[in-house]
């Protein structure tokens, strides 16, 4: 692409996002503005998304700690690792399936015994920022700060203690039960406590919101490869391979333990 | 229609109307005024238009001076305008609750009922939302993620919009040397829409 091309000036609509987020100058500004007059299309964008954008304004650290820590857990991830092995060698588009032919190839080689499912999870904490806490808030949302303090801290059992009894006090209607719960099972998984990670995390596959419902479903998959309930864990892969974020991991772990089968 | 435009910006306007420039304050209501006006009659009944722009005006008049938000002044001045229409809705919602017969509420139509679906959602719910929505596309789009990343950090460590546009360009050609300033907003602009439609599908149960 040439420099001429790179530097030619955006049409208005292009400057929408720029101008929201107050990236724009004055002269950019003036022009964007101008358009939302003469665009009605243009200022509709910009009435539907005005909750959001204010929403950023009001609180950027919470959403800007959202993007730092998923493209943390992004270099860490299961399939990332594996993937990248093999990215610097070829081509993209046969990454996966080399990976997963890969990953098969150990497993029939190395042929796991039954005892040794537990090898296969993936016991990773979960993604999490810190919690600010107005004062004068709920005691729920005391207790889920502090609970996602320690569970920065690698604290998994007071991060437990801490989350049951922000659900305990937390109002029926509460907004971050089903994260409350998530983080909750998480931290008793990576202490040990598997069989109520379990029941938590089976709680949390009623949630309305789908990228909660599948990490749970994720995380309910490792807990059960750590109980040795296999089937239990292709049942839940199978679900989540339709996952946009879940779906790589959980073909490759798929094909993992039908290689060991 | 184009001779009444103002060469300044409705942030400009804004500052020199809270400086007590009368004529500034009088553009800048009148730019709100003829943006709110389409958005109202599109979402209103045409006898309720101007009562509703006339609320919201009054709101913004009674508040731009000091709001605190880092936000545009068109951006926050449509929030409250959203706002005034929400109420509006369920204010008519309530009436017509009260006045139709059980036996006629098969006949009425469902779009007069509707409520404003951003109105349906707390605030806490969407702010969670989003933040997932935030953390699905820097999973799926890590360019996305490190241009939105960078933007929304600089927003917390820095004050004033040119600090911040500095400070968020200059940390994202450090992790994307190909981009322009134009063709950063190009893909800024690319990953608001797919940020929308994470959204979107988000809220449909899609992802």
């Amino acid at each position: 692409m040439s420099d001429s091309k790179n530097n030619r000036s955006p049409g208005a609509e292009d400057l929408l996002a720029a101008y929201e987020l107050g990236l724009l100058d004055d002269a950019d500004r003036v022009r964007f503005e101008a358009a939302t007059r003469d665009d009605p299309e243009l200022l509709e964008e910009l009435f539907d998304a005005a909750p959001i954008i204010q929403a950023l304004h009001d609180d950027p650290a919470r959403f800007a700690a959202a993007a730092r820590v998923a493209r943390t857990e992004l270099r860490s991830g299961f399939s990332r690792r594996i993937i990248g092995w093999f990215a610097a060698l070829v081509q993209p588009r046969f990454a996966v399936p080399l990976a997963i032919s890969a990953v098969a190839l150990v497993f029939v080689v190395f042929a796991p015994q039954n005892e040794s499912w537990k090898d296969l999870a993936v016991l990773e904490p979960l993604a999490v920022s810190r919690y600010e806490v107005r004062a004068g808030a709920p005691a729920a949302d005391e207790f889920y700060r502090g609970a996602l303090d320690a569970y920065l801290e690698n604290r998994w059992a007071d991060a437990a203690v801490e989350l049951e009894n922000a659900l305990a006090l937390a109002a029926a209607d509460w907004a971050r039960t089903d994260q409350a719960r998530l983080y909750l099972g998480s931290s008793l998984l990576l202490e040990g406590r598997i069989d109520a990670a379990v029941t938590v995390f089976e709680q949390i596959l009623e949630s309305p919101l789908v990228p909660i419902r599948e990490r749970a479903a994720w995380q309910l998959v490792q807990a059960r490869l750590v109980l040795g309930d296999v089937e239990g864990a292709r049942t839940g892969l199978e679900g989540l391979q339709s996952s946009p974020v879940f779906g790589e991991k959980a073909e490759a772990l798929l094909e993992a333990l039908t290689a060991s089968d | 229609m184009n001779e009444a435009r103002t060469l300044e910006s409705l942030d400009l306007l804004a500052e020199r109307a809270i400086a007590d420039d009368e004529r500034a304050e009088a553009s800048l209501f009148e730019e709100l005024r003829v943006r709110f006006l389409p958005l109202a009659k599109k979402r209103v009944q045409p006898d309720h238009v101007e009562d509703v722009v006339h609320d919201a005006l009054g709101i913004v008049l009674r508040k731009y001076r000091d709001r605190s938000c880092e936000s545009g002044i068109l951006v926050w001045s449509l929030t409250v305008l959203r706002n005034v229409i929400g109420n509006h809705y369920q204010a008519r919602r309530r009436d017509q609750e009260r006045t139709i017969l059980v036996d006629d509420w098969q006949t009425v139509p469902s779009a007069s009922l509707t409520a404003d679906p951003f109105g349906t959602i707390d605030a806490d719910e969407a702010a969670d939302r989003l933040e997932f929505a935030i953390s699905e596309l820097s999973l799926r789009s890590p360019r996305c993620g490190t241009i939105f990343g960078h933007i929304l950090e600089s927003m917390v460590h820095e004050d004033g919009q040119r600090e911040i546009s500095q400070r968020a360009f200059e940390l994202v050609r450090r992790d994307l040397p190909d981009l322009t300033r134009n063709t950063f907003y190009v893909a800024l602009h690319r990953c608001r829409a797919q940020l929308r439609s994470l959204l979107d599908r988000m809220e449909l149960g899609h992802v």
